[in-house]
């Protein structure tokens, strides 16, 4: 695990301290993102689009309305060892920007699955950036270890966050442009 | 075109109308407990060409027992079969693969359910709606002109137009009233290929090599699968090859060329963008780099090794097409500008990823080319041989390979690279490198005269289907089509696929299907045996 800094650890306690069972492993990834807060957070936040950031995802369909408790069925792409997965918004905080998500189903073997995603405000080389901490808690399958499910679940977890980042910064780009006022008004706006 | 296709439909359409009324009165009067001893016996009729007619009844009775779902299934394929004969003896070939299903205790298809029939019928069911759209779609092509399914897959373009040239054929024949061919002729032919093969060797082999192209056949289909990600590509005549290239003859300054036919799977996940950037592009790449080695071979005067020549054409062109899907040129641009023109440079996502199996045929060599778990077999004296070995992430050295590279292999749901990949190696799939990697494993065979057939297919086929069943029932298929129509085939070669061999690729995909195969399936056959044509003619 690599060196946090005293900050990252407080996030992490304060919004990520979810216990582990015996039977279960967790863990926290950081990524630090060169766009600014509002921008990923509209991302992050469309429960009903992850595949607009999520590669692995081919199509979502959200039953209902978009609220606490709300269902959403991803379709899953091919070659990965799941076609399906069942999962339900628990925290939609629009105020701290916080995301958290419980699996409850599909032909996967995530047991017990919950994640929280948090985002925070940071500079990265002088601009506007975001701190991201994702945390997961989920059941050790039978006939894996402990951590053989951390490093399957990680590695998910780091090409999630790396995508985030690529379409965030790419998106950044586009904006570049624009007066940094004006894109933020927008962007809160539109969130 | 579109006249003929319509006309040619409607007669096969009320044929399998009629056949299913008559079937379904047969059921009624047949017990399952028979099933196994008319499957058995049905089998040796397929041997001994004479007892064919006189159990043509109870082939009729086996083929019912099958049941609806596979007259059902078979309705789809209407355009693909000849006539009702044909038709009969799918069923029936169907109804003695299908037995053996039940029967084999190492089929890798395990059944847990205590009514396995009663299942395997659901997962039939199940499986017709996925059978039926790209069938539909393609029978769509044939009567209004649409590209539909055509352009995704063009090399699929000349073997619907030689079913249907078949097709066309097969209707004069009925109207004239003909009996099907004697069988005997066949197998008094069969018995003199050791004596006549003799007089095509001393013959004039460039007559050969020029006159006729491969005898090739492929069938891709989606499959249980929401999308199709496989893609095939075949380009026969494809490149000129000189003997250099075959022969470590340094001696011999003669420039002697020999035509080099070349074929490939590609099976795509994640996307399709990979698979059928390989299907667009890796053929041309390759002519480039045996260019580049047989220059090079000039320059120095035929020294080095030939096959080390080959194995380095073949490596160098799957890195490319690995840098070329992943962006590798472009992302040096794109650092100096940020990752915007990165993302729009790349081919693919970096999720997306094919495997690549691809064969090059030529006169006196089978040279093959495999990176990922698709895989080509040949036949080679009633024995099947692996030309490729599958890259899984649990094969010794594989294994030992990416945890080398401080990867991880984790048995979730089979054995996966990080958990995540089934296959050791690919093209694309730049999420999980180093651990996976684009590097081809090469192997070159020189062809023998007791050389059956080649079979290319990607995992839909081979994991529910042995080697050695699959290269049986091609050959099997191949034979029965020339003892059907090799008579009356179409004279001269045409630059499409060879309906015999298209026989054996088709009835392999329905039989995977059948197998309750998961994935979408693409086979390519390749009949070896030219002489079979030769034959025919005199």
């Amino acid at each position: 695990m690599t060196e946090l800094s005293s900050r990252e650890v407080e996030y992490i306690r304060r919004h990520h301290s979810k216990a582990a069972e015996d039977n279960q492993c967790a863990s926290a990834l950081v990524k630090h993102i060169r766009a600014p807060l509002p921008l990923v957070w509209s991302l992050v936040r469309r429960f009903d689009e992850p595949q607009k950031y999520k590669p692995f995802v081919s199509r979502c369909v959200v039953r209902g309305n978009l609220e606490i408790g709300s269902l959403r069925e991803v379709d899953v792409k091919s070659g990965l060892p799941a076609t399906t997965s069942t999962e339900r918004l628990e925290i939609l905080d629009d105020n701290h920007h916080i995301l958290s998500v419980r699996i409850i189903g599909g032909d996967h073997r995530l047991r017990n699955y919950s994640s929280i995603m948090s985002l925070h405000p940071e500079i990265v080389d002088g601009r506007p950036g975001t701190l991201v901490i994702e945390s997961f808690v989920v059941d050790i399958p039978e006939g894996n270890t402990k951590d053989e499910t951390c490093y399957f679940v990680e590695a998910l977890i780091k090409c999630n966050l790396k995508s985030l980042a690529d379409v965030s910064e790419g998106l950044t780009l586009q904006d570049h442009t624009e007066p940094i006022d004006r894109k933020y008004e927008l962007l809160i706006t539109r969130g | 075109m579109e006249e003929i296709s319509s006309s040619v439909a409607v007669p096969f359409t009320l044929g399998v109308g009629n056949l299913i009324q008559k079937e379904s009165a047969v059921t009624t009067h047949m017990e399952i407990t028979g099933l196994k001893l008319m499957a058995n016996t049905a089998a040796a009729a397929l041997m001994l060409n004479p007892a064919v007619e006189c159990l043509k009844e109870n082939q009729v009775g086996a083929a019912a027992l099958v049941s609806e779902m596979v007259i059902e299934c078979e309705s789809n394929w209407v355009l693909n079969e000849s006539h009702n004969q044909a038709i009969k003896e799918d069923e029936l070939m169907l109804a003695v693969d299908f037995q053996s299903l039940h029967s084999s205790s190492s089929q890798s298809v395990a059944n847990g359910k205590s009514d396995p029939c009663r299942e395997e019928a659901a997962a039939l069911k199940s499986s017709f709606s996925e059978i039926d759209s790209p069938i539909m779609i393609k029978v769509d092509d044939d009567v209004d002109g649409k590209s539909g399914i055509s352009e995704l897959c063009p090399s699929m373009k000349p073997p619907v137009e030689e079913t249907v040239s078949v097709a066309m054929d097969i209707t004069s024949e009925d109207q004239s009233g003909s009996d099907e061919s004697d069988p005997k002729p066949s197998a008094v032919l069969l018995d003199q290929l050791p004596g006549e093969s003799k007089t095509w060797r001393t013959g004039n082999p460039n007559a050969l090599e020029l006159n006729s192209g491969p005898l090739w056949g492929c069938s891709s289909i989606c499959g249980m699968r929401q999308e199709m990600e496989d893609a095939i590509s075949v380009k026969p005549r494809l490149f000129q090859v000189s003997s250099q290239m075959l022969v470590n003859d340094h001696v011999n300054e003669n420039e002697k060329q020999s035509l080099a036919h070349f074929f490939a799977v590609y099976d795509g996940h994640g996307g399709l963008q990979v698979a059928n950037y390989c299907q667009e592009r890796l053929h041309s790449k390759l002519i480039e780099e045996i260019e580049t080695a047989q220059s090079t071979s000039a320059e120095t005067n035929g020294r080095g090794d030939w096959q080390d020549q080959w194995k380095k054409a073949f490596i160098n062109c799957f890195q490319k097409m690995d840098d070329d899907v992943g962006g590798i040129g472009a992302s040096n641009r794109g650092n100096n500008s940020g990752g915007s023109e990165s993302n729009i440079k790349t081919v693919a996502p970096e999720t997306a990823g094919s495997t690549a199996v691809v064969a090059i045929l030529s006169q006196t060599h089978i040279i093959v080319a495999n990176c990922g778990d698709s895989r080509t077999v040949l036949y080679r004296g009633k024995e099947a041989m692996p030309l490729s070995s599958d890259h899984k992430p649990n094969r010794e050295d594989e294994w030992a390979r990416i945890e080398a590279a401080g990867g991880r292999v984790i048995h979730w749901k089979g054995y996966r690279v990080l958990g995540v990949l089934a296959m050791s190696r690919s093209i694309g799939d730049r999420y999980l490198k180093p651990w996976v990697i684009p590097e081809p494993e090469v192997n070159i065979v020189r062809r023998e005269k007791n050389d059956e057939c080649l079979i290319l297919a990607s995992d839909g086929l081979w994991d529910v289907m042995t080697n050695e069943e699959a290269c049986e029932v091609a050959n099997k298929r191949i034979l029965l089509w020339h003892k059907k129509f090799g008579d009356n085939g179409p004279t001269g070669r045409s630059e499409g696929a060879d309906p015999a061999a298209q026989s054996a690729a088709e009835y392999l995909t329905k039989l995977a299907i059948h197998r309750g195969s998961q994935d979408n399936i693409s086979v390519i056959v390749i009949d070896l045996k030219a002489q079979r044509k030769i034959k025919r003619k005199p």
